[in-house]
């Protein structure tokens, strides 16, 4: 923008620099051309009246005129312009200098005009690389007849040269008008965009503050154009709203997830008490009541969880975390299920790398992953961990992929899946909260990673977790082996 | 036995009292806090929940221990490993989540004032019999019939926690807690998978009882 906003200033500086300079530097010019023309076309109807004795004589006598050859090698002499008299035939009657440069097709046309009885016209402009020469043609008349013409032709050199000088000044004048201009427009636009910046900076300070749940720190800072500084003002108030509806809602949640316990506790009690007054055809009845008050539970865990993983956002409990650990004590703990539903679980990848993210937070991530993994991937299958570093990405990552052998997720489902309380549509009698992804997906998120979910090549359900790497050469001493 | 109850939900408490009472306790309610050091006379366990409307909970729990040796179960809806460590640290016996089965609040009721009172009365290593099955606590051994069978590790936790509530129901979250040490969202799956494994070892499918909604306790065969 600023860049941009330079150059809009210097091409309008420099087309009004243009605009003024270069008709300045053309009638200027002209002025010059003009003036010599006039000089030499006074010249030659003086040596063109001249003429007149001598060309009536040489007709009579040719080869005479001396007395106007000499005149015309003084003149030549002093001017360095080239003088000839002709008669009508073309003939040479007198000229400045023993061989007279010879006239090209422009001169010839105005000798054919002037011994056509008619005056000069002014020549088109010369240009400082136009190496003609003027040359100008008048009739010598006689008693109102053409009896011959002079003809004279001026270097243009010197004029040339001073129209360098002058085009070469017109261009220093624009060049210095240019920089003036930058020189102006640089704090100009700096002025202008200062609260662009600061709200562009702002954007991602405001993200990761609502993220993290913090109050978003202002932008405006009473500098720049006022439209753009109430601009800044009306962006502070709404990342003010946002930031507070946000953690409005966390809170909304935990308050929520919290305050329902109470209930549920004296719900399942009422229901204990039950016991042994029930009839026996509705114990079944009394047992499920149970199992539904348990279910509930269970979900309320699901929402504090998630609104624990917001909330943590904030706080930077992130520590360093050894892969290895975590990936074989989670295998240990789902291994018995997985092999009683006649799943393998798999380990794969590469050892010794660590992580950064807050306590716990892989074993969240990897419970969610394996549990789906393990309800949805029919028996026989085998669900595969597999770590390894990402090679070729700056910040460094930790790549921890867990893929299954089950019927693996809808492209549409896919982008889904980790919404809160989402579930496969075909699957939403399955045990479980829906919150699973959710909260992992939170988790990669706040400890600044990313995670994807797509169809393996074999059908089933890869998701992919790349978390920031902390290189074992660096790693915390102080870590927990 | 006399449990004070230091409970500000009304509801929770109107439900707690009767089954505490079925189990032959008897109460006295509190709904604020700050009272609670002085009703410890004649009280054989406090149920103290930590979400509390005038005083933190956990400052209550420090102002018992203070004045009295008397057991503390702290009752709380925050579940969280660091609310746990604060609880647990403050002086309180043992720790309980709402929401929480009546069976498993009684066991642990028990629990705590057995340590507390007759600590050395508890064998420690005891061998549980039932229907043919020893269970030695102490040596970690299982016999059907005679017969040595082996369990793993965790099987083996399972099936002697169960044997150690003498008949009493534990809950699921109890079993996970105690033999796992954390919940995860395959827990509840993983225990059923342990249990059907015992009953298959020890060839005695009734052994191991399925109480509906709440858990498993060992039963007569």
């Amino acid at each position: 923008m600023r860049s941009r906003l330079l150059v809009i200033v210097c091409v309008l500086v420099g087309l009004l620099a243009l605009g003024l300079g270069v008709p300045l530097a053309l009638s200027n010019s002209r002025a010059a051309q003009q003036d010599l023309f006039i000089d030499r076309l006074t010249d030659t109807i003086y040596f063109a009246s001249r003429a007149q004795r001598p060309i009536t004589e040489a007709v009579d006598d040719p080869g005479g005129a001396p007395g106007l050859a000499e005149e015309l090698a003084r003149y030549d002499e002093v001017y360095g312009v080239s003088v000839t008299v002709v008669d009508r035939a073309g003939t040479v009657v007198a000229k400045s200098r023993p061989d007279p440069p010879a006239l090209d097709e422009d001169g010839r046309e105005r000798l054919q005009v002037a011994l056509a009885s008619r005056r000069s016209a002014a020549p088109p402009l010369i240009w400082p690389w136009d190496t003609r020469p003027l040359v100008l043609a008048e009739p010598v008349l006689v008693d109102g007849e053409v009896r011959g013409a002079a003809i004279t032709v001026s270097p243009t050199t010197a004029l040339r040269a001073a129209e360098i000088r002058t085009w070469s000044a017109v261009a220093f004048l624009v060049l210095l008008s240019l920089g003036l201009g930058v020189l102006v427009a640089v704090p100009v636009t700096g002025w202008i965009l200062r609260p662009v910046r600061r709200l562009d900076e702002g954007t991602g300070r405001v993200t990761s503050a609502v993220l993290a749940g913090r109050p978003a720190e202002p932008v405006a800072d009473g500098f720049g154009p006022p439209e753009l500084r109430r601009l800044t003002a009306s962006f502070d108030r709404m990342a003010e709203s946002v930031t507070q509806a946000l953690s409005t809602q966390r809170a909304f949640v935990a308050d929520a997830s919290h305050q329902l316990r109470n209930p549920l506790t004296a719900l399942r009690l009422r229901l204990s008490n039950l016991d042994g007054h029930v009839a026996p055809e509705a114990v079944e009845e009394q047992a499920a009541a149970l199992e539904e008050a348990e279910r509930l539970s269970g979900v309320l865990d699901g929402l504090l969880a998630l609104a624990r993983a917001e909330r943590d956002a904030g706080v930077d409990r992130e520590a360093d975390v050894a892969v290895d650990l975590v990936v074989d004590d989670r295998l240990d703990a789902w291994r018995p299920l997985a092999e009683h539903t006649g799943l393998r679980l798999l380990r794969g990848g590469v050892r010794g790398l660590r992580v950064r993210i807050a306590p716990g937070g892989i074993e969240t991530v990897l419970d969610a992953l394996l549990d789906n993994a393990v309800k949805f991937t029919p028996a026989g299958g085998s669900v595969t961990v597999t770590v390894r570093p990402v090679r070729g990405v700056e910040p460094r990552q930790v790549e921890i992929a867990v893929l299954d052998t089950g019927p693996g997720m809808a492209p549409e489902d896919l982008e889904r899946a980790t919404d809160r309380f989402w579930r496969a549509p075909d699957q939403s009698n399955v045990d479980g909260s829906g919150l699973g992804l959710a909260i992992a997906a939170r988790t990669v998120e706040l400890a600044g990673g990313t995670m994807r979910l797509e169809r393996a090549a074999g059908g089933g359900l890869k998701v992919t977790v790349r978390l920031p790497r902390i290189p074992a050469t660096t790693a915390d001493p102080r870590a927990k082996a | 036995m006399h449990i004070l109850l230091v409970e500000d939900d009304d509801r929770v408490a109107a439900a707690l009292r009767p089954a505490l009472h079925r189990h032959g306790m008897t109460t006295t309610r509190l709904a604020h806090g700050r009272a609670a050091v002085e009703h410890l006379a004649g009280v054989d366990v406090v149920l103290l929940d930590l979400g509390l409307p005038d005083v933190d909970g956990v400052d209550v729990c420090r102002a018992i221990r203070e004045t009295s040796d008397v057991p503390v179960i702290v009752v709380t809806a925050r579940g969280e490993v660091e609310d746990r460590i604060v609880g647990l640290h403050s002086g309180a016996d043992d720790y309980l989540i709402k929401p929480y089965d009546v069976g498993e609040l009684v066991a642990r009721i028990h629990a705590v004032q057995r340590r507390r009172g007759h600590e050395k009365v508890e064998p420690v290593d005891r061998v549980v019999t039932a229907d043919g099955v020893a269970i030695d606590l102490g040596r970690h051994t299982v016999t059907v019939d005679g017969a040595e069978v082996t369990l793993t590790r965790k099987e083996f936790q399972v099936l002697a926690l169960l044997a150690s509530a003498g008949g009493t129901v534990c809950t699921r979250t109890r079993i996970v807690a105690e033999v796992w040490g954390r919940s995860w969202p395959g827990a509840n799956r993983t225990l059923d998978v342990h249990v059907a494994t015992l009953r298959t070892k020890l060839g005695r499918p009734h052994l191991v009882q399925t109480v509906r909604g709440v858990g498993y306790r060992l039963g007569a065969g």
